[in-house]
């Protein structure tokens, strides 16, 4: 949560004028500010001894970021929405050959992950040395939102796939066909899923 | 643990195009599916131009072979349609009174021949010819 200036302008000068945390939290407390609103004003300052208060790393937002990481999961987006379509449409090639067979939506799919499955990777493995060269871009605000939105996008699709069984069961359209289409929605975003949760526990880390 | 993850959809993402590609072909593939499909749709036009334009044969006892006016508008001229690879006239048979075909020599046969766009054409082999008879008590032509 953000820290309004005036508090944390407050946090500080008490910090400075040597209170201590308690009495800051009392005094903040008694003022109407929440639990939470103190928690983050008092956490975004070191706890040492040092005078005055060092203040602690904070997330960054910038343009940059914006570009590469928008670019990034934009790509993987892409990607996953073909990579799926692709193997639902060799699924239907396997199982069921008794439609109108076109190789439009496989050729289209094809051309897809071939520029975004390289681009996903270079970006991703530059983005990995980056990291590892310096831990501080674990705080980039736009990272973090956009890992969030992809592990929630990613859930919500493996949610959406559970409910489309459970549904097709019930209704009597459980067939081999849909069991390996779901496998494979499922197999996609769940990848996707624990790729990003383990990549935000290692930024949480760091 | 991250790492592997990250090889898993590597190795999907190649698996799938793999697979992909044997089951469509490369470009010579798709090229020769679109020339089979332009020959299939030459076949159904060249046949309504037939319909309507099939000279009278008195050696087939024929009199009035063509269609009704009413369904031969716009098939007056003779399109142009040729094979599009070897520029060559389709090949026109007019077996009996009543009966003619139009054919071409096809390049795939990975496409289903009882389906879009060959479902109309009589295959044999390479060959595949579009029918036309004039069956029933009104002698009107459809596709055989």
């Amino acid at each position: 949560m953000a820290v309004s200036k005036e508090l944390s302008r407050f946090t500080r000068d008490a910090l400075s004028a040597g209170k201590s945390r308690d009495e800051i939290a009392t005094a903040l407390s008694a003022s109407g500010w929440s639990a939470s609103e103190v928690s983050d004003a008092l956490s975004a300052w070191a706890d040492t001894p040092f005078a005055p208060p060092v203040p602690r790393p904070q997330s960054t937002v910038s343009a940059r970021d914006f570009f590469i990481y928008a670019l990034m999961f934009g790509v993987l987006l892409f990607g996953a929405i073909h990579l799926v379509l692709l193997l639902n449409h060799l699924i239907d090639r396997a199982f069921d050959d008794t439609g109108y067979r076109s190789s439009h939506g496989i050729r289209w799919a094809i051309a897809v992950l071939v520029v975004t499955a390289p681009t996903y990777l270079w970006l991703t493995a530059r983005e990995r040395g980056k990291l590892a060269a310096d831990p501080a871009l674990y705080r980039s605000a736009i990272r973090r939102w956009m890992t969030y939105l992809t592990l929630l996008g990613a859930s919500g699709v493996l949610l959406g796939d559970l409910v489309s069984v459970i549904y097709a069961f019930l209704s009597g359209d459980f067939t081999l066909q849909f069991l390996a289409k779901a496998l494979v929605v499922g197999a996609v975003s769940g990848l996707i899923f624990l790729y990003y949760l383990g990549d935000i526990r290692k930024g949480d880390a760091a | 643990m991250n790492k592997l993850l990250f090889a898993a959809c590597v190795a999907l993402v190649c698996g799938a195009l793999g697979a992909a590609l044997m089951v469509v072909g490369g470009p010579g593939h798709a090229r020769m599916e679109k020339n089979d499909a332009q020959r299939a749709a030459n076949l159904r036009i060249l046949g309504q131009y037939y319909r309507c334009n099939l000279p009278v044969e008195p050696s087939l006892g024929d009199s009035e072979p063509q269609d009704t006016p009413d369904r031969c508008a716009g098939h007056v001229r003779k399109p142009d349609a040729r094979d599009p690879v070897t520029n060559e006239e389709y090949v026109f048979t007019r077996s009996s009174a009543d009966q003619f075909e139009v054919c071409a020599t096809f390049q795939t046969d990975t496409q289903p021949r009882d389906r879009y766009p060959f479902q109309d054409i009589t295959f044999d082999g390479a060959e595949g010819c579009v029918v036309h008879a004039r069956t029933g008590a009104g002698m009107k032509w459809a596709i055989q």
